[in-house]
């Protein structure tokens, strides 16, 4: 299954233009503002006919008196209003202008024009492209969604008529009450025209005739719609607004985003996890710290990578000499006499004792270096005196060089010494030291483990130090001898012959992972271990471990 | 053994028990063995050892040595201009690498574990090459009577001295470019995996990746295209192997 992809700017441009669309849509399609227009001209336009109807209720109606009466009123009217007698029979128009009368200026005559109309503007703002584009939606509304409005009635309703009885707001008003209407008006425009008749009174309460009071609506249409395209130009602009700040959003977010997964998409399909794809970002926000996380993440990804590689590496090299030697010597079965045959046969077992000790002490290793924890802590003192017996033990059993001794001391103002470590730990390292030292020292040589408590920048530590009388590290392999299977050991320096018994026991022992195991446990535990060239020769390891809290 | 001087070889390896059953088989094949445990003491012998009588014909180097790495005894005896015949013992492919791609002049190498038989073999046809070169006459194909191949074109094998020649010039190959040589000439024109020639040119059954064979083929076309034979003598056939043009 896939899930869809929606990319994060196309999310940021969607939220970003919502907020502005969202308050805008609501303005145009609430019509709040448009019915208040509405309701406030159809007031207007009773108002003035009420007036028109109560002042030609004061006399008798004739065609002369209204169209005095509306010339008085000096056009500063807006609506159309029509006086009619009780027969309906148009008396007097305000939009016909007596032959006799004077032209009137065209902006005095603009206000109360009725009916169809063309604005002054050379382009109706309705026809703009923002208004088409930004209505679209709502004309859609009106079209097909809105509940159909009254049929109304075709417009200029009442032109060319000389009787207006048709109209039925007429004949309410000449039945003595109000009478309404609303109809399209004329030229296919989308604007109505209200008209409102009101009896003019009579005393004995039947109407002398009606005022007919109409406009059209649509120059508050064509204001709304300016309104409206006011509006969409602020809309425009603030989408323009939003918009950039989508790209600053982008340009901030979503890219360094990008970026980093096209990093880890690189870094996977190289493996070479290890060597810095992710490229710390410009800002140091969250996504710089997810990139410097993930920095982290494949850098330690490399390291542990590259360090099962170089550990499966290390174990097929190192299998691989017992295996030849094995091979080799069950070749050579077939054909060897019995004392060769006993010979044989002991070196095969040899070197399968050795190829499993590798496994074993490579196992010992992976697990030190690979993160499994002891913990602590260790008296360092018991730890160092156990290891010592033992070392000296191993020592004197035959396989080494005999009669090395061991002494443990403390410095004296130490005080009780306990190390942030596991004791176990701390004594499979001590003790690999102790069995590296004895190896190398002369027979009847010593060797001295001293303890001692420092001071250091970032705590207090425990120095444990292996001091030996052996022929000491040659500085060209100072480097090395904590790698795994490193080993370098002067030839026939103890006198052994290559290829007797005592110098294959002592080859097949070392093999090369002592320090190690050393220098595994001494970095797990947050210490380290140094070397160093002991005065008056031989070598000193020094095991420095974080002190265990009091 | 007719020859009343058997050649010496001079076993570097600092696997106790591996240079004693070397030493073994090689005592029994009718060589002379001395040994080192490490690169110093084969450096030393070597230098030890001017006397021409004296001198082994031939080293068997193990790369990874303590003090010093075979590789590096190599180079230095090369940079002296010592021609002695190598044979590399490599257990890292890293080594074999680098063997391959340095060129410093090892002219054959095993990865272990090996066979004590092939080492003897590799350890002949090298020391019969390096007669062959400096005798003049060697240079000439071989007699009527060797197990000689029909091979395609100008190409002819010497199956029992691990030796091919084109158009009369004798190719200066190891065995195991002899083997994948061989190998792709048994039908010429046919296709032959990477596999297959895997099988054929290392038979101790040792793991190799595929990089190791392109890498034996390039050299193997350098020579035959110093030797005359055109570039495309062998061809590859993408995505399976290589075959001999007919």
């Amino acid at each position: 299954m896939r899930r869809p992809r929606v990319p994060i700017v196309a999310r940021i441009l969607g939220v970003n233009a919502l907020l502005v669309f969202l308050p805008v849509a609501a303005f145009l399609s609430l019509d709040t503002y448009e019915r208040s227009l509405l309701s406030a001209l159809e007031d207007s336009l009773v108002q003035q006919g009420r007036f028109l109807a109560a002042w030609l209720g004061e006399g008798e109606l004739s065609a002369s008196r209204a169209e005095a009466v509306l010339a008085a009123l000096g056009r500063r009217h807006t609506a159309r209003l029509r006086v009619l007698d009780a027969a309906g029979n148009l008396l007097a128009d305000s939009s016909v202008r007596p032959p006799d009368a004077p032209p009137s200026a065209p902006d005095a005559e603009a206000p109360y024009r009725a009916g169809p109309d063309v604005l002054p503007e050379a382009k109706p703002a309705e026809s703009s492209w923002i208004y088409r584009l930004l209505s679209g939606p709502v004309r859609l509304w009106r079209r097909y969604l809105a509940p159909p409005s009254e049929p109304l009635a075709s417009a200029d309703f009442y032109t060319g008529k000389r009787n207006f009885l048709e109209g039925a707001e007429v004949r309410a008003a000449l039945e003595g009450r109000y009478g309404a209407a609303t109809r399209i008006s004329a030229g296919g425009q989308v604007s109505v025209t209200l008209y409102s008749a009101l009896p003019v009174p009579s005393p004995d309460g039947t109407p002398r005739g009606a005022v007919l009071a109409s406009q059209s609506t649509y120059r508050i249409l064509a204001g709304l719609y300016r309104l409206r395209l006011d509006v969409g130009r602020i809309f425009l602009a603030g989408l323009a607004a939003s918009s950039a700040l989508s790209l600053l959003l982008w340009l901030t977010i979503s890219r360094p985003l990008r970026r980093l997964g096209i990093q880890a998409r690189a870094a996977l399909s190289l493996r070479g996890l290890a060597e810095g794809h992710f490229k710390p970002g410009a800002v140091s926000d969250e996504i710089g710290d997810l990139g410097s996380a993930l920095r982290e993440f494949s850098a330690r990804l490399g390291e542990r990578l590259s360090w099962a590689e170089d550990f499966a590496s290390d174990l097929s090299h190192e299998i691989r000499n017992p295996l030849a030697s094995i091979r080799a010597a069950a070749e050579l079965l077939p054909d060897a006499g019995p004392e060769e045959v006993r010979i044989l046969g002991d070196r095969i077992a040899r070197d399968a004792d050795r190829a499993a000790r590798i496994v074993g002490g490579l196992r010992e290793l992976s697990r030190i270096e690979g993160g499994e924890d002891g913990t602590g802590p260790a008296d360092v003192l018991a730890v160092a005196r156990n290891c010592a017996r033992f070392a000296a033990d191993r020592s004197g059993s035959g396989s080494g060089p005999t009669d090395t001794r061991i002494t443990v001391e403390a410095a004296p103002d130490a005080g009780e010494l306990r190390a942030a470590v596991s004791p176990d730990r701390l004594a499979l390292a001590l003790g690999a030291l102790l069995d590296n030292a004895v190896s190398f020292s002369p027979p009847g040589g010593e060797v001295e483990v001293r303890a001692d408590r420092t001071r250091e920048a970032d705590g207090e530590k425990i120095r444990l130090s292996v001091l030996d009388r052996g022929p000491g590290i040659p500085p060209e392999h100072r480097d090395r001898i904590f790698d795994r299977f490193f080993t370098f050991r002067p030839a026939g320096r103890d006198g052994n012959v290559p290829g007797t018994r005592a110098a294959e026991q002592q080859a097949s022992e070392h093999q090369g992972l002592g320090l190690a195991l050393v220098r595994g446990i001494a970095l797990r535990a947050g210490g380290r271990v140094e070397t160093a060239d002991r005065p008056g020769g031989g070598t000193v390891f020094t095991l420095v471990l974080p002190a265990a809290p009091r | 053994m007719p020859d009343p001087t058997p050649p010496a070889v001079l076993v570097a390896d600092d696997d106790d028990n591996l240079r004693a059953s070397v030493r073994a088989s090689l005592e029994r094949e009718g060589f002379g063995v001395r040994e080192a445990r490490d690169g110093v003491e084969a450096r030393d012998f070597l230098a030890g050892a001017p006397d021409p009588a004296g001198r082994p014909a031939l080293v068997i180097l193990d790369i990874s040595m303590p003090r010093l790495s075979g590789l590096d005894l190599l180079r230095e005896l090369r940079t002296r201009g010592d021609t002695i015949p190598v044979i590399f013992l490599t257990s890292r492919d890293e080594e074999l690498d680098r063997v391959l791609g340095l060129e410093l002049g090892a002219d054959d190498y095993l990865p272990k574990p090996f066979s004590l038989r092939e080492l003897a073999a590799r350890v002949r046809a090298v020391l019969r090459r390096v007669e062959s070169r400096s005798a003049p006459a060697a240079a000439d194909p071989p007699a009527a009577g060797t197990r000689e191949s029909p091979a395609p074109g100008s190409l002819t094998l010497d199956r029992d001295g691990f030796r091919a020649f084109w158009a009369g010039t004798e190719l200066d190959l190891t065995v195991t470019e002899f083997r994948i040589l061989d190998c792709l000439a048994e039908r010429p024109g046919a296709a032959r995996t990477r596999d297959s020639i895997v099988a054929r040119a290392w038979p101790g059954g040792v793991y190799l990746s595929d990089r190791v064979v392109d890498c034996h083929v390039k050299r193997l076309r350098r020579k035959l295209r110093e030797a005359g034979a055109g570039d495309e003598a062998i061809e590859t056939v993408y995505g399976l192997g290589y075959r001999l043009r007919p």
